[in-house]
């Protein structure tokens, strides 16, 4: 007797469709599970067997062979349990073999019979549904996740039990409502704004520039002078995530296993701190069954490396790559795991180890010790930070000031209309924004008139400017440009860029 | 073996018991003598103690040894003078715990014309930087001779000064003369070495720089001045060192005036009110270098004013940016504290900025942080 049933692996944040295949036969008595399988699959055999008795349900003493289809790509994780089990019972004649034909599983087994969460539900749906499949049967603590796609009907179930019942047409048990488009409807709570920052005018505008062209943004400052609560606003004047990017971070998470069950759909853009401990592998993602890290985390959003030269080189060197791409390529020996890593980078550190340079009636650091703070960070690290601003300590005037702050959503509205300029620019470029100008698009889109020209020469004397350097600034004045609505890069826009450059 | 060799075997061991060779070597009778001599008859003979019998005893290399490493002095364009020789500094034969022997890359300065010392602090302030360019600039040009200790800050900035304004300059070193300290200072070392101008240290070539070895070359820095001008310091500074070795020595100690407030500008208050000059300009400057018997300068003297150094009268500055020219001072400040003191809209002063900055009328001196930019020198 032979059954097979449709469940899904996972391979970076997409998943693709695996067959759980079951052969009953007469033989030595024996459960094999076959096909590439990792130990936590082949662990399997014992829940399944112990599940299905606490069910109710002996295993026949017989011959059974589960094989794992494609059997040449690695499989692990535990969400194979529930689908090996149906299609055992389904060899068993327990439960009806059509019943199993078009229908998705995946649920890990407890050895009492009941069904237990699994990680990367969201993409396993989403695979299902790109295949044509019109229903899914999955745990039901992973029903907050299996309400976020669309057109296709998911049920959860508890247990094995509750699971034969459903397939048999004993139990009715209604699709879980989907919910993305109302969360994604719902007036988007943003946890900072930038309302709440008093002063701190030129970070606030190098915020707006790199959110504008996501341009990779650090800010210098004594300590507490604010510049992670500035970072944790930024996500506040980017543009709320489309539907596609949502499912996309989303995914993220979901393979991770760290969406909320309340809140299964992440809506607004992410904002994810690294500690200056972090190691490499915890930044870009890797381990023997590739998880992401936090630069993917902060897909389509902001990753936060606050203390930047505390940071050990390898780590920060580790970034570049994903940086440049923006996702991480993880090899393990037969496959390539992708994570996207789309994210905007912002930097914090002291302009000094004491923090208090050029305050020289406080700063207690010698040139040597500054020099060696300084040039922790790599120069082909700084190389791929745009704009660099410096935050100032929070003066008693600024707090008690009673001016009114510019909010976020005042500053969203000018940054979304500068996106807007950019994905018209870019279109059939395959880059959405001014940071991501590579030389050739630079020489089109951010021609300078003659004046512009003889500026941009005397200012790359002046300042000693690297080729670098100077298709950076030009970056920057194209960004700048485009927030004031203007066609051309003008001289305004150029000096404005070059006070933002890195100038260390 | 030349009398030379042995000589030049004394200055080496000078590392060991600074000042202190000189007298020891009168008391043996000479290089030779002292050369010969076992520990025992040192100890009995010069009156010194055991340990620095055994330290002298201990370093006596072979004789062929050191006639090798003397004469290959030369190939690295070093000179070995020994306080008994002709070009010797007349001001250092008389100093308290005064050197055996002095090894030299360049030359040595003259005894014909008058010497500042410029000394102060490593980490100075824009205030600092511009005092000291200023006094070597218009100490070099009259004439002068920097000296100074090469050292980041203050050191460097006046000596690199009295250089662009074509003057002399001497660096007096705490680690051997082939060895630039600190190593940033590169290209002034190696212009020190030429032209006249000169490296000096009594320590052995080869020696590395260590902290212990700073203090005892200050009394070579204040030995070789007529007058010594602090120009920052710290409440506790190691400049004050070279004040008080200036003192012993009977130099004149002159300051550059700070603010009360400034902790950069707590020693030379102090200094102030323990009786030191107050350096109110050049020309206050050169009436001490007069007293002192440089008659040279007399003229010079007379001619300028004394009393404060005026402010430039700042170049032409562009109608629209002079709002922002007028907030910007020595004080480092940020754009923002720019933009608040102007009530100029912050994308402005940025622009701003870098056109002043373009001018030459305004510098960033540390990430966001800006300064008027003064020449005390061009005008």
């Amino acid at each position: 007797m032979f059954c097979s049933v449709l469940s899904g692996g996972i391979r970076g944040i997409e998943s693709f469709p695996v067959h759980v295949e079951t052969d009953i036969s007469s033989g030595m008595p024996c459960f094999d599970i076959v096909g590439y399988v990792g130990s936590e699959v082949r662990e399997a055999k014992d829940r399944v067997r112990t599940a299905l008795r606490n069910a109710g349900y002996l295993m026949p003493v017989a011959r059974i062979t589960v094989n794992l289809s494609p059997a040449d790509v690695r499989k692990s994780g535990s969400g194979y349990d529930l689908p090996m089990a149906l299609s055992v019972l389904a060899c068993m004649e327990v439960i009806n073999a059509d019943s199993l034909k078009g229908i998705f599983v995946a649920g890990e087994l407890s050895l009492s019979g009941d069904v237990c969460a699994v990680k990367g539900i969201l993409p396993m749906i989403k695979m299902a549904k790109d295949k044509g499949i019109g229903k899914c049967l999955i745990p039901a603590a992973n029903s907050g996740e299996g309400s976020v796609i669309e057109g296709i009907d998911v049920y959860t179930v508890s247990s094995i039990n509750e699971a034969i019942d459903f397939l048999e047409g004993r139990a009715d048990i209604p699709p879980v409502e989907s919910h993305l488009r109302r969360d994604l409807l719902a007036e988007h709570e943003y946890k900072h704004d930038f309302i709440q920052i008093k002063g701190q005018k030129t970070a606030r505008r190098g915020a707006e520039i790199a959110a504008a062209g996501l341009h990779n943004l650090i800010m210098i400052g004594p300590p507490g002078a604010g510049k992670t609560l500035i970072a944790k606003c930024i996500p506040s004047i980017m543009p709320p995530l489309g539907e596609d990017e949502c499912l996309e971070v989303s995914s993220v998470y979901s393979v991770r296993g760290s969406l909320d069950p309340r809140k299964p759909v992440i809506t607004s853009r992410p904002f994810v701190s690294a500690h200056s401990s972090s190691t490499d592998i915890s930044l870009v993602g890797g381990g023997a069954n590739p998880k992401p890290g936090a630069v993917s985390l902060a897909h389509k959003g902001v990753l936060f490396l606050d203390e930047l030269p505390e940071f050990s080189r390898k780590s920060l060197e580790a970034l570049r790559q994903p940086l440049e791409d923006r996702a991480v390529h993880i090899t393990r020996n037969r496959d390539i795991c992708t994570f996207p890593a789309d994210c905007m980078l912002v930097a914090a550190m002291n302009p000094c180890p004491c923090g208090h340079y050029p305050d020289m009636n406080k700063c207690t650091c010698n040139t040597a010790q500054r020099n060696k703070y300084m040039s922790k960070i790599s120069g082909p690290f700084l190389d791929r930070m745009d704009i660099c601003v410096v935050t100032e300590k929070v003066t008693p005037f600024d707090i008690q000031s009673e001016s009114e702050q510019e909010p976020s959503k005042i500053i969203r509205k000018r940054v979304m209309a500068a996106h807007e300029i950019q994905k018209r620019r870019f279109k059939g470029r395959g880059i959405l924004f001014n940071s991501q100008m590579g030389n050739r698009e630079i020489e089109e889109f951010c021609r300078l008139d003659t004046d512009g020209a003889a500026l941009m020469k005397r200012l790359a004397i002046k300042y000693d400017m690297s080729a670098r350097t100077y298709y950076r600034v030009l970056k920057v004045a194209r960004t700048i440009s485009d927030l004031a609505g203007q066609n051309d890069i003008n001289e305004e826009s150029l000096l404005e860029a070059v006070r933002m450059k890195v100038s260390f | 073996m030349e009398e030379r060799i042995y000589d030049y075997w004394v200055a080496t061991l000078q590392d060991g018991y600074i000042g202190k060779l000189a007298d020891i070597a009168d008391a043996a009778g000479g290089a030779a003598s002292l050369y010969e001599m076992s520990g025992r008859e040192l100890m009995m003979k010069c009156g010194i103690s055991e340990g620095l019998a055994a330290y002298i005893s201990e370093n006596k290399r072979d004789t062929g040894l050191l006639e090798e490493e003397y004469y290959s002095l030369g190939a690295k364009g070093i000179s070995y003078v020994n306080h008994t020789d002709m070009d010797f500094p007349q001001k250092l034969a008389n100093i308290p715990s005064r050197p055996y022997g002095l090894f030299v890359k360049g030359g040595l300065p003259s005894e014909l014309t008058g010497s500042v010392a410029i000394i102060g602090a490593r980490e100075c302030s824009e205030y600092g930087r511009l005092m000291a360019e200023y006094f070597a600039d218009r100490l070099a040009k009259n004439n002068v001779q920097i000296i100074s200790g090469m050292a980041w800050g203050i050191d460097g900035i006046a000596q690199s000064a009295a250089l662009c304004a074509g003057g002399k300059s001497f660096a007096i070193l705490g680690c051997g003369v082939d060895i630039t300290y600190p190593a940033k200072n590169r290209s002034l070392y190696d212009k020190l070495c030429e032209n006249g101008n000169g490296v000096i240290s009594e320590y052995a070539p080869g020696t590395r720089a260590e902290p212990r070895r700073f203090p005892p070359r200050n009394r070579i820095i204040s030995g070789l001045c007529d007058v010594l001008l602090v120009v920052e310091a710290r409440a506790k500074s190691g400049t004050l060192i070279t004040v008080d070795m200036a003192i012993d020595q009977g130099r004149t100690v002159m300051v550059v005036p700070g603010r009360l407030t400034d902790s950069l500008s707590a020693g030379c208050i102090n200094l102030l009110y323990q009786g030191a000059l107050p350096a109110t300009g050049v020309e206050a400057v050169m009436e001490q270098l007069e007293i002192k018997g440089q008659k040279s300068f007399i003229k010079a003297a007379r001619h300028g004013k004394k009393g404060n150094i005026a402010e430039p009268k700042s170049r032409d500055i562009p109608a629209d940016l002079a709002e922002v020219a007028d907030v910007l001072a020595l004080d480092p400040k940020s754009a923002e504290q720019i933009a608040q003191e102007a009530d100029i809209r912050l994308p402005d002063v940025l622009k701003m900025l870098t056109r002043l900055e373009l001018e030459g009328l305004s510098k960033e001196i540390s990430p966001g942080y800006f300064v008027k930019a003064v020449d005390l020198i061009r005008v």
